[in-house]
């Protein structure tokens, strides 16, 4: 990714020179570390928050951005802190380094890092506009890209079919008289073999859930058929509840069947695109209540990052004030959507469905170090 | 705006003084500088006495100028080419006119600008009417003392589409013999790399050119050999979008002039984004076509422009299982 610096720098500089762009590769390289050598994902999520709506989400005062400009001074000592002079350089900064982050490690593929930046970054940049301009458009597209393609590469090994390993067991049969020995080598083949079973299962039991789920097509949060309920609610409903039945990341043939499940069986004019404020008509309390956090730390994350959660962060909205009214200049404050935005059933069916799943590998991931 | 001001760790340096690095480095970028305060552009008037309005005193900004507005928040960069009086420096114009003047309403209000100056500057024979009539030559012919970077005149606009969300514009004022240049010498083309920025990129053509039979086919060529250049010299990325603007439509007409359709097709051709329009940046028939005409629809084409939706790329690895395998993909 940090063949992009120049390219991705030109947003916020018509013509970057070597030494800007030697100095900045460094800079990148500096908040990569930074984020990969952090004890907790404060940083990670700080960048990927800077990223998808700006600087100005995380403010001057913010550990995040002290740390971003950190990573620029170190290399540039006169480079001014003022978000309202630098907002765009940093951003892409922000941008650059989670590109790295994203692409610097490819044989590794479980690394939590990794994972977490690519899940907030689908979930924020699924429902963005087009920002202000073709240039900050294009980085976008390409990060979106970069974090699917992760993504992507995480789900496949997560659910590749290993070959189970008889190699340990075949090395019993030398060691049958040393009793102890024989004993301990038994042991770590039996858990290596029962692991690999795990993982099988896991993957089988996993398929099952979800063609179960779609062929019956019942949804248990609803508490009746997808078909009987209004286009809208059954593609939240589907959003959530597949989220649930797969483990993330999801490949994105899995995202694609979501979309799908939102528009089988509907006629064209039911599918149409609705703006958000009627689609929160259309839910009522039942669709609002889907993607509301159970956990009280998740859900105050989704409250706190509107930028990265966007339905979630309106969902809690909703369901915490219940309904009250005022929702809307807050929903664009806080998410950079308008309450006009108009949404199809499939593209909210994605949308819930990347954003339960965000919420579950933040939830998996923080309670760890929380 | 606020000033910076730089301290640098090598006592001989002049930086905190003059502003100019001892070892030409720029001032944001010196390994020796040591911090940078900001003060406040001008010292506040003495009690009881108004404050003097200080304009900026640019007449264009160059590119590094530009990095004041660029660092903090998306400019968009509108390049201009086209030949001597083909009308580009008109556009320029007749855009501040319209924008000095609430004649962008009820969308666009003028929001400030860094180059009133030069502005002013260009406008100066539009201020000199003789016997009620508009002059002959409405703008100065455009030079440049840097011929190998552009210069740049900056205008912000506030969008009240957008929930008055300012619009920060970069608008290119490049002389005719740039674009000449480019079309005849193709070592020329590195002096447009800045192109590679650009939002939207105008070609003013001059349209009474195109309604002349000999001089049409000249023309003609001329354009194709300019969009030749532009995607294999310059290298121009095709997501850039182009606008073959037919100028001087007071003089011609408003519809787009014969021929300027296939130029258009062939820049699509070869893959960009084209489209034709036709302006008056200032109009000799008011009455039959206003002043200003089209160019506030031209500037909402580069400020609102979608491109083309495009497939998603492939995504690699599938899984080996049937399972969650991509529904538009197979190996």
């Amino acid at each position: 990714m940090l063949s992009k610096v120049y390219e991705w720098l030109r947003a916020a500089d018509l013509k970057p020179d070597d030494a800007m762009v030697t100095s900045r590769t460094k800079a990148v390289e500096d908040l990569e570390k930074k984020i990969r050598e952090a004890d907790n994902y404060d940083l990670l999520l700080g960048i990927v928050t800077a990223a998808v709506g700006g600087c100005e989400r995380l403010g001057e005062q913010s550990p995040a951005f002290a740390t971003l400009l950190d990573c620029v001074r170190t290399q540039s000592p006169a480079f001014p802190s003022a978000i309202a002079e630098n907002g765009l350089h940093l951003r892409m900064i922000c941008c650059l380094g989670l590109g790295e982050l994203l692409t610097s490690n490819e044989e590794q593929e479980s690394e939590a890092d990794e994972l977490l930046a690519a899940t907030m970054l689908v979930s924020g940049l699924g429902l963005k506009l087009k920002e202000a301009g073709r240039h900050l458009d294009k980085v976008f597209g390409e990060l979106g890209n970069v974090a699917r393609a992760k993504l992507q590469r995480q789900a496949v090994a997560l659910r590749e079919r290993d070959d189970l390993d008889w190699d340990d067991f075949d090395g019993l049969k030398g060691i049958a008289g040393d009793q102890p020995n024989f004993n301990q080598k038994l042991l770590k083949a039996l858990r290596g073999l029962i692991q690999g079973l795990q993982k099988q299962h896991k993957s089988d039991r996993e398929e099952l859930e979800v063609m179960w789920w779609l062929y019956n097509g019942y949804s248990d949060r609803l508490g009746k058929q997808i078909k009987s309920a209004s286009p809208l609610l059954a593609a939240t409903a589907i959003g959530r509840e597949l989220a649930d039945r797969v483990a993330p990341p999801a490949t994105v043939g899995l995202n694609e069947l979501v979309t799908q499940a939102a528009l089988r069986d509907r006629p064209a004019a039911q599918v149409k695109a609705k703006p958000i404020d009627r689609i929160v008509a259309e839910l009522g309390e039942a669709g609002r209540k889907l993607l509301v956090p159970g956990a009280e730390h998740v859900r105050k994350f989704a409250r706190e990052t509107g930028m990265l959660l966007p339905m979630s962060w309106l969902c809690v909205r909703l369901e915490e004030s219940q309904g009250a009214s005022g929702w809307e200049a807050e929903l664009l404050s806080n998410t950079a959507l308008a309450s006009d935005r108009e949404l199809a059933p499939g593209e909210l069916a994605a949308q819930f469905f990347a954003e339960r799943q965000a919420q579950r590998v933040y939830q998996s991931l923080v309670q760890v170090t929380a | 705006m606020t000033t910076l001001r730089y301290a640098c760790s090598k006592p001989d340096c002049t930086i905190a003084a003059t502003g100019k690095c001892l070892e030409l480095h720029e001032p944001t970028e010196c390994p020796n500088a040591n911090g940078a305060t900001a003060a406040p552009p001008t010292e506040k008037p003495a009690s009881g006495k108004p404050a003097a309005r200080v304009f900026p005193p640019a007449t264009e900004l160059g590119l590094k100028d530009a990095l004041a507005i660029m660092q903090g928040g998306y400019v968009h960069l509108i390049a201009i080419l086209g030949a001597t009086d083909a009308g580009k420096t008109c556009m320029l114009n007749a855009l501040y006119l319209l924008a000095s003047h609430a004649g962008l309403s009820p969308r666009f209000q003028f929001a400030g600008s860094l180059t009133l100056t030069g502005f002013e500057l260009r406008t100066r024979h539009l201020r000199k009417w003789e016997k009620g009539q508009l002059p002959d030559q409405l703008a100065e012919h455009t030079t440049h003392a840097d011929p190998r970077n552009p210069g740049l005149l900056h205008l912000a606009l506030s969008d009240s589409k957008q929930a008055s969300r300012r619009i920060e514009l970069l608008l290119t004022d490049l002389p005719g013999e740039w674009t000449t240049g480019l079309i005849k010498q193709v070592q020329s083309a590195e002096r447009f790399e800045f192109l590679q920025r650009a939002d939207g990129l105008v070609i003013a053509v001059d349209s009474k050119r195109l309604w002349n039979v000999n001089q049409k086919n000249a023309e003609l060529l001329s354009l194709e050999h300019l969009v030749d250049r532009l995607a294999d010299a310059v290298k121009l990325d095709r997501q850039i979008p182009l606008y073959f603007v037919a100028c001087k439509a007071d003089a011609s007409g408003v519809e787009i002039p014969p021929g300027l359709e296939t130029v258009v097709a062939y820049a699509q051709g070869k893959g960009y984004a084209a489209q034709s329009v036709a302006v008056a940046s200032f109009s000799r028939r008011p009455e039959d076509v206003a002043n200003g005409y089209g160019i506030q629809s031209l500037v909402e084409a580069i400020i609102d422009y979608q491109p083309p939706k495009t497939a998603r790329p492939v995504i690699r690895p599938e899984p080996t299982r049937s399972f969650g395998r991509s529904l538009g993909q197979r190996n």
